[in-house]
């Protein structure tokens, strides 16, 4: 689509140049986004950790407003911050020596049973049950993980199978959807 | 003699964990899936490469009611970036290494870059920056930028904090509306020892409403 177009592709052609528009300006964007950094490298500063809320939860409506889940001690990839909790048990990870005990909690107050699958428990949605924390909204349970990258995800009501929306996505989508990774550090090559 | 004993332990070992593997695939897999997949699983153990995250794909797909032939070719494709991920990152590649490296190639990103990023840092580990060019990748950032970002970060000696910290600060700012290559080239400037006047990338487009 260009000068060489005939006649019948012209009013197209025209279309596409409006819905262009005008050429990107990035400076206001560039600038506003610089003026967050810095604002916010002041609050970190202040030793502030911010523990906002996350995407939305656009394809399951009765979850809107849940605004996040959230991995406990294992913030963005977990690296370093793992709880010393007792694992539960119904995990089927290893209990090595380098395990590290990870908790994981989800908001879901619509929900009548959430559980954690990855591929430290063969997925099965079954092994894996989070219990209410706090009696109403948030879910959570502990588990040892052996030192690595590991996939997992949120199955709740059994049925819908949700990425960790606090944590770092898996790029392999397999079967549709996308999981969530964790890091355990690992021992560190020499 | 002892060096008989460690070895013997170590095959009894491996024995034991590919009849573990075997047992769980069996439970999960239908007779004709479970014959390709062990295939496959076999082909990897003939070539040191880690097997868990291929019987752990085949489970989560047994597990989603994926059918058999979509298991079977996703086994193999992460069978063949498992390869492609060691030959990038080299034959000491941790195997953490190897499985987040593999889901970068699977991103789309050409093994070069994998390469580049590892002759950057030839011994510290790469699992944590590779999970995070992976995630930003899925988060709608532009190859280029993201493979820039991660490998000027990973020149500049950043630690794996600062790499959890720069997606973190990514993906907050993409849900504020910035756009995703903006907000990367910005953030990774902010890491200590990245040049901030470093052309990460080409200024990326403005994303639309």
């Amino acid at each position: 689509m260009s000068d060489s177009a005939d006649d019948s592709e012209r009013p197209f052609v025209r279309a596409a140049a409006a819905l262009r528009g005008a050429p990107a300006d990035h400076s206001a964007e560039i600038f506003a986004l610089q003026q967050r950094i810095r604002a916010e490298s002041q609050t970190h500063a202040l030793g502030v950790v911010e523990l906002s809320t996350r995407r939305p939860l656009a394809r399951h409506p009765w979850w809107l407003g849940i605004a996040a889940a959230v991995v406990a001690f294992a913030i963005g990839i977990g690296v370093g911050r793992g709880s010393d909790r007792t694992a539960r048990a119904g995990n089927s990870a290893a209990n090595g020596q380098n395990d590290r005990a990870i908790a994981f909690a989800f908001v879901a107050p619509g929900a009548h049973n959430v559980s954690l699958v990855g591929d430290f428990n063969g997925w099965d949605a079954h092994a894996t049950p989070l219990e209410r924390a706090d009696g109403r909204t948030t879910w959570s349970v502990a588990v040892r993980l052996p030192p690595g990258r590991h996939v997992y995800a949120f199955v709740i009501d059994g049925v819908t199978w949700m990425a960790d929306p606090q944590g770092p996505l898996a790029p392999e989508q397999w079967f549709g959807q996308r999981n969530s990774v964790i890091v355990i550090p690992e021992d560190r090559r020499s | 003699m002892r060096i008989s004993i460690i070895v013997g332990c170590a095959v009894l070992l491996a024995g034991q964990r590919a009849h573990a593997q075997d047992a769980r695939l069996r439970s999960a897999l239908d007779p004709e899936t479970l014959a390709k997949v062990t295939r496959l699983t076999d082909s990897a153990r003939a070539e040191s490469l880690p097997i868990e995250p291929l019987v752990g794909v085949a489970l989560e797909g047994a597990q989603r009611h994926a059918a058999g032939p979509r298991i079977t070719r996703a086994v193999q494709d992460y069978l063949v970036a498992l390869r492609g991920a060691r030959a990038a990152l080299g034959a000491e590649a941790s195997p953490p290494e190897i499985v987040s490296g593999a889901g970068v190639l699977l991103a789309g990103i050409p093994g070069s870059v994998l390469k580049q990023i590892r002759s950057s840092q030839p011994h510290r580990s790469l699992t944590v920056p590779l999970v995070v060019l992976a995630d930003l990748l899925a988060r709608g950032v532009p190859k280029d930028t993201a493979s820039h970002a991660i490998e000027a970060a990973t020149r500049a000696n950043a630690r794996d904090e600062d790499f959890t910290a720069l997606r973190r600060q990514v993906e907050q700012d993409i849900v504020a509306g910035a756009s995703p290559a903006t907000a990367t080239m910005l953030r990774v400037r902010n890491i200590n020892g990245v040049p901030a006047a470093e052309p990460v990338a080409p200024l990326p487009a403005v994303r639309r409403p």
